[in-house]
């Protein structure tokens, strides 16, 4: 049941909040809360074409590792970028753009990579697989990152404080997550963020007032 | 710097409105820097946040300000006004929260426009058109279906003509398997009905409010005698939240309310003798509303359940619609007379009833009950909650500073929020059992209070109707955690 009569309160005030800053965002939210380092990339894909080098970038990962959180914050950088998420059993159209996004790449048909690592189109994948040797006979520079070792307990730190930041409600105090809390999870969930989210989640469900977490 | 900073107030303080009154207020606009701005557009709308992806309802939009030139500096205020919403109401679960809001935004041309929404929240008031008063069958309070022209009707049928022809011949294919699948569901069925015959299953209605009775009548003739290990009727509400989609979907879901009931214990029934059992229970006081939308939903179902030894069970899951009483139609609830006495330290025993204490002592009829008794002499009931409140769920603080105050009487004044007829009352003292229960909250406070009265006679405590605050000499019987408010009980007068 409820644990606050819906009648009686505006959601999480009691937290200074608008919501657990730890549920479902946005597309758009999850672009702005994105704290992940994509400049290096984001230069790679520019100079690359500049030199008219055909470049691809794979983020490798396991599911809720980040590779999505990494697409979207370099989707955000270029104007022109097109964007796809596959979901699994669809036959996904590929859009067009500059870069191109594909996210759970592992999806595409062998036609439809076939037809887009032969392009001149910059490709930035999240993928489960590793499609390195593909992309190398396909004639493309490539950039392998795997998400996992992206995380540390810096960024883990930054990116839960974001997020509650993000859903305060006034000026005023809020919830803060503290750097042991960030290593004691990144200890019992390793890289999986969408893990430490859900964990999160529950966590300032029961939360009763504004403190160190 | 934003272009514009804006901030919306309500008029009403605490944000809170019943569904089809007038949602009031004001727009605040500081102009930060000169534009051009084609239009501030004030949209209303309910969503859901929590772990599952957003459900939106219909935006509606209302225009504040047309397309003007804003100095910076300049300072604007646009009052509004719209209809709120009768449904869904506002909910806040575990992993599902359904709010309404109200968005404002400056339009500017080929630039982010300023924005800032502010959350109100929404309470029983007018019933949604969609319900009639009939109550067999779910009402549907999701989006209305498009209305489709002639020729759109004719162009559907034609879709739909070359789709049946499509699948037909992918038919031909399938038909194996739908003949394997068929065939073990019919199986499966006989099977249950070779033993349990045909099962009959009454309710009175589907759509169902809090504190009302639920009778169900569940009657068969087995046709060949068999063991049970009991016949059961569970009463289950579920919040589910989805996010995510194809296998990146992932369902949350959260037990509400899980209550079994046994009508009939393990034993053994003979086949052709007839099998009849009833029970009836009182829907639990919440404010967990049926409600569904694409990823998120509220779910009320009753599953009965014909446990079965080493062979499938029968079961029967019924869905219910748990709507507020204020859609009912409950308008009829007896009044309860106005209390004027005064705080006492310690309640009686039963015992004692026959001793000095007479209702002179506390009763004056002819006394209005003045401010002076508002929530001053509250006070130690408001410290009772707050020590509650601090304790925490976890340990066993709160138990021990409840088990310090039950049994002793204070004052209360309650503003009354709903009153019902009791239903169910659990307790020793019988004379609660045909009075009625009022949820409120203490005058000039935030804090829920469900108060037990005795049958409404010239000796019970309080007259009133919902928005009238009563005065009442109370002890208290506990504390509600499901719904974080004090139980309490009227002092009766002998």
């Amino acid at each position: 049941m409820p644990t606050h009569s819906a009648a009686s309160q505006l959601p999480f005030i009691h937290l200074n909040l608008r919501r657990n800053p730890f549920g479902e965002l946005s597309l758009d939210d999850w672009t702005i809360l994105a704290c992940v380092d994509v400049e290096s990339v984001v230069a790679n894909l520019s100079f690359a074409s500049a030199a008219g080098v055909a470049y691809a970038v794979q983020f490798v990962g396991e599911k809720g590792y980040g590779k999505t959180t990494h697409l979207l914050s370099i989707r955000a950088r270029f104007a022109d970028a097109g964007y796809v998420h596959i979901s699994e059993g669809e036959r996904a159209t590929l859009p067009g753009g500059w870069p191109v996004l594909i996210d759970e790449a592992q999806r595409l048909t062998l036609w439809q990579r076939w037809q887009l690592f032969r392009s001149a189109t910059p490709l930035v994948l999240g993928t489960h697989r590793d499609f390195t040797k593909e992309l190398l006979r396909s004639g493309r520079t490539v950039d392998t990152i795997e998400v996992e070792r992206a995380t540390d307990q810096e960024r883990l730190h930054g990116l839960l404080n974001a997020r509650v930041s993000y859903a305060r409600r006034t000026e005023g105090a809020v919830p803060t997550v503290t750097r042991e809390t960030a290593e004691q999870l990144l200890q019992e969930f390793g890289p999986n963020i969408r893990a430490i989210l859900h964990k999160m989640y529950v966590m300032f469900q029961n939360l009763s007032e504004v403190g160190e977490v | 710097m934003s272009k514009c900073d804006i901030k919306i107030t309500f008029h009403n303080s605490d944000r809170t409105y019943r569904g089809g009154e007038v949602v009031s207020g004001e727009a605040h606009i500081t102009v930060n820097k000169d534009i051009r701005c084609d239009g501030i557009i004030l949209s209303h709308y309910w969503k859901t946040h929590g772990r599952g992806d957003t459900d939106r309802g219909v935006v509606s939009e209302v225009r504040l300000s047309e397309m003007l030139p804003l100095q910076a500096g300049e300072e604007l205020r646009l009052p509004f006004e719209f209809t709120a919403d009768c449904w869904p109401l506002s909910y806040h679960g575990h992993y599902l929260n359904v709010d309404h809001y109200v968005h404002v935004a400056v339009d500017l041309p080929w630039a982010i426009d300023p924005k800032q929404e502010e959350e109100f929240i929404l309470i029983a008031g007018q019933s949604p058109d969609e319900f009639t008063g009939e109550r067999t069958k779910p009402v549907d309070l999701g989006k209305k279906p498009a209305q489709v022209s002639g020729i759109g009707k004719m162009l559907l049928y034609l879709v739909l003509a070359i789709f049946v022809v499509v699948l037909g011949s992918l038919f031909v294919i399938l038909i194996p398997v739908f003949l394997v699948g068929g065939a073990i569901y019919w199986g499966r069925k006989m099977l249950i009905s070779s033993r349990v015959g045909d099962v009959d299953v009454k309710t009175p209605h589907l759509i169902v409010g809090p504190g009302e009775v639920f009778p169900v009548e569940l009657s068969f003739t087995p046709r060949r005698s068999f063991s049970v290990n009991g016949v059961t009727l569970k009463i289950i509400a579920e919040e589910t939240a989805r996010s995510g989609s194809g296998t990146n979907s992932t369902t949350h879901r959260h037990i509400l309310y899980d209550e079994t009931y046994t009508l009939y214990p393990a034993g053994r029934l003979m086949a052709g003798e007839r099998f009849a059992e009833s029970i009836a229970f009182n829907m639990p006081n919440t404010e967990a509303w049926s409600f569904m939308a694409s990823d998120n939903s509220v779910t009320w179902s009753v599953e009965i359940r014909i446990d079965i030894p080493r062979f499938p069970d029968w079961t029967k899951r019924v869905v219910l619609q748990f709507v507020p009483l204020e859609f009912l139609d409950h308008a009829d609830f007896p009044a309860i007379k106005r209390s004027s006495a005064t705080a006492i330290s310690a309640l009686p025993d039963a015992s004692d009833s026959d001793d000095d204490w007479s209702e002179s002592d506390f009763r004056d009829d002819d006394a209005d009950i003045t401010e002076e008794h508002g929530s001053q002499n509250m006070g130690p009931l408001l410290d009772i909650i707050a020590d509650i409140r601090q304790a925490g769920r976890i340990g066993n603080e709160r138990e021990e500073i409840i088990e310090s105050a039950v049994g002793q009487a204070y004052h209360a004044s309650i503003v009354i929020n709903r009153i019902s007829p009791t239903l169910g009352f659990v307790g020793d003292d019988r004379r609660y059992e045909d009075g009625t229960t009022i949820i409120g909250k203490l005058l000039g406070t935030n804090n829920e209070v469900q108060l037990f009265t005795v049958e409404a006679t010239s000796n019970s405590a309080a007259t009133g109707t919902r928005g009238e605050t009563i005065q009442a000499v109370v002890y208290m019987n506990g504390w509600d955690s499901l719904y974080d408010r004090l139980v309490l009980h009227e002092l009766p007068f002998d």
